[in-house]
């Protein structure tokens, strides 16, 4: 029997997570990186956000940017080896965009991957679920 | 439990130092101290402009957040680490502010004084400030660092901060209006040590937190770590990096209000005290027509007819127009 999510943040289907909240999508050849709606609504107002260049090599682990909101300031973390072709300008001039469309228009990097298959390490939408679950639980 | 350090006075870089470098050693701890020089110490990702190099004071750059603060010995820092896996229920910046602040709140309270919370980080009395606090993830240490303020000099501040002598003198005064200090709060005469705060703040740590006093400080352990971290904040890179930039000049009196004033042409004397709460210009400067305040969108509106004038205190108080003027 289906059991109701106990979380109340939103997990897409067409992408994969990892367990500091952030998601990856297929995009060709590339990796597309975001925030998941838990970072989001868990940092509040976000009012800056500091991205690598494009060029800049990846080390899975490692962080790559950093975040603010309300005098808090969170890493981002590389989930995979490679190296960033793309940052989202938009967002780094209106970061308010995070909050607002984080799977979306509040994309953050364009990777190219180092491994052939990086997504090995990366959780399922309904696995994500389930660990927002369990942090729920706690 | 966290072990608490009653550290007390150590050099200015070394104030900083300690915090980062906890998390580098994967070290939990409460730290108290305060610094022998004064310095400046700028927020992640401020913008190094916003620092008056002419004041000819040592700067560092913190890796968590807020804006540029003046530090000196009349005040006694907290700095707290701990590992979020051994605490599995603080998620948020906030649960964590309220974690780390509690036992502060509880320490004025203590003294008689009616302490709060203010979102998102300072401590009140009275409604001013007597405590700034900034936090985030350093390694994979969660860190919330604030102070109490013994004694504080607006001028001092002012001096620090980039900008016009217009500015820094209406910064001096809104601090004056909207900081208090703890010997101000007591009775006249009543002059407090920062050994005593040190002590009263290691008490209510270990009463709300449960932080262990330690009787010793283990600087052979932590020595060479901090060394190494305080020459990273002084690289030339991290320090002298560009960050935050709003679209107005800005500088922040306390939560939730800011002077600000225009980066146009067209009246860059005017300056501001905004309050982002309420939507309010609660204060002015240098305007060349006498307004009642404070002032609301509506009342700009209704009471300022001059058009490049308004559209100006429209976009100090984030209201949007659609007047290419400000496009």
């Amino acid at each position: 029997m289906a059991t109701e999510p106990m979380h109340r943040w939103r997990i897409l289907g067409d992408r994969l997570y990892d367990t500091r909240h952030q998601w990856v999508l297929e995009d060709g050849v590339l990796l597309t990186l975001g925030i998941t709606d838990y970072t989001q609504d868990t940092a509040g107002d976000i009012l800056y956000i500091s991205l690598p260049q494009p060029g800049t090599m990846l080390e899975k682990g490692q962080p790559f940017g950093s975040i603010e909101s309300g005098k808090w300031v969170g890493q981002l973390y590389a989930p995979f080896d490679g190296v960033v072709i793309a940052a989202n300008e938009l967002v780094s001039e209106n970061p308010q965009l995070l909050n607002q469309d984080p799977y979306g228009r509040g994309w953050l990097i364009k990777v190219r991957p180092s491994a052939d298959n990086p997504r090995d390490s990366l959780l399922t939408d309904s696995e994500y679920a389930r660990f927002l679950d369990s942090l729920d639980e706690r | 439990m966290l072990p608490l350090y009653p550290v007390g006075e150590v050099n200015w870089l070394t104030s900083q130092a300690l915090y980062h470098g906890l998390p580098v050693l994967g070290e939990e701890g409460v730290i108290l101290c305060w610094p022998k020089e004064s310095y400046v110490s700028l927020g992640c990702h401020q913008d190094w402009d916003e620092f008056d190099e002419s004041s000819n004071i040592p700067a560092i750059r913190r890796q968590v957040g807020g804006s540029l603060v003046y530090l000196d010995n009349q005040q006694v820092f907290f700095q707290v680490i701990a590992d979020p896996s051994k605490h599995p229920r603080l998620k948020t910046p906030e649960q964590w502010y309220h974690f780390a602040l509690y036992p502060v709140i509880a320490s004025l309270k203590h003294l008689g004084f009616e302490a709060r919370f203010k979102a998102p980080a300072d401590i009140l009395v009275d409604d001013r400030k007597i405590s700034g606090n900034a936090g985030g993830q350093i390694e994979d240490s969660a860190v919330v660092v604030g102070n109490i303020l013994l004694e504080f000099s607006p001028e001092n501040m002012a001096r620090v901060r980039a900008g016009s002598t217009l500015l820094k003198g209406a910064f001096a005064e809104a601090m004056a209006r909207h900081l208090v200090t703890l010997n101000a709060l007591t009775a006249p005469g009543r002059v407090w040590t920062r050994e005593e705060v040190m002590r009263l703040l290691a008490r209510f740590f270990h009463q709300e937190m449960g932080a262990e006093i330690q009787d010793s400080i283990p600087w052979d352990r932590w020595d060479e770590v901090l060394d190494q971290t305080g020459k990273r904040l002084l690289q030339p890179e991290w320090l002298h990096a560009a960050g935050y930039r709003p679209p107005y000049h800005q500088v922040k009196v306390r939560e939730g209000v800011y002077l600000r004033q225009t980066r146009r042409d067209r009246y860059p004397e005017v300056i501001a005290e905004v309050n982002t709460e309420s939507k309010v210009i609660t204060a002015l400067w240098n305007c060349p027509v006498q307004f009642s305040l404070p002032l609301n969108a509506a009342g700009i509106g209704e009471q300022i007819q001059d058009s490049p004038l308004r559209l100006i205190l429209y976009e100090l108080l984030d209201v949007r127009t659609k007047d290419p003027m400000l496009s």
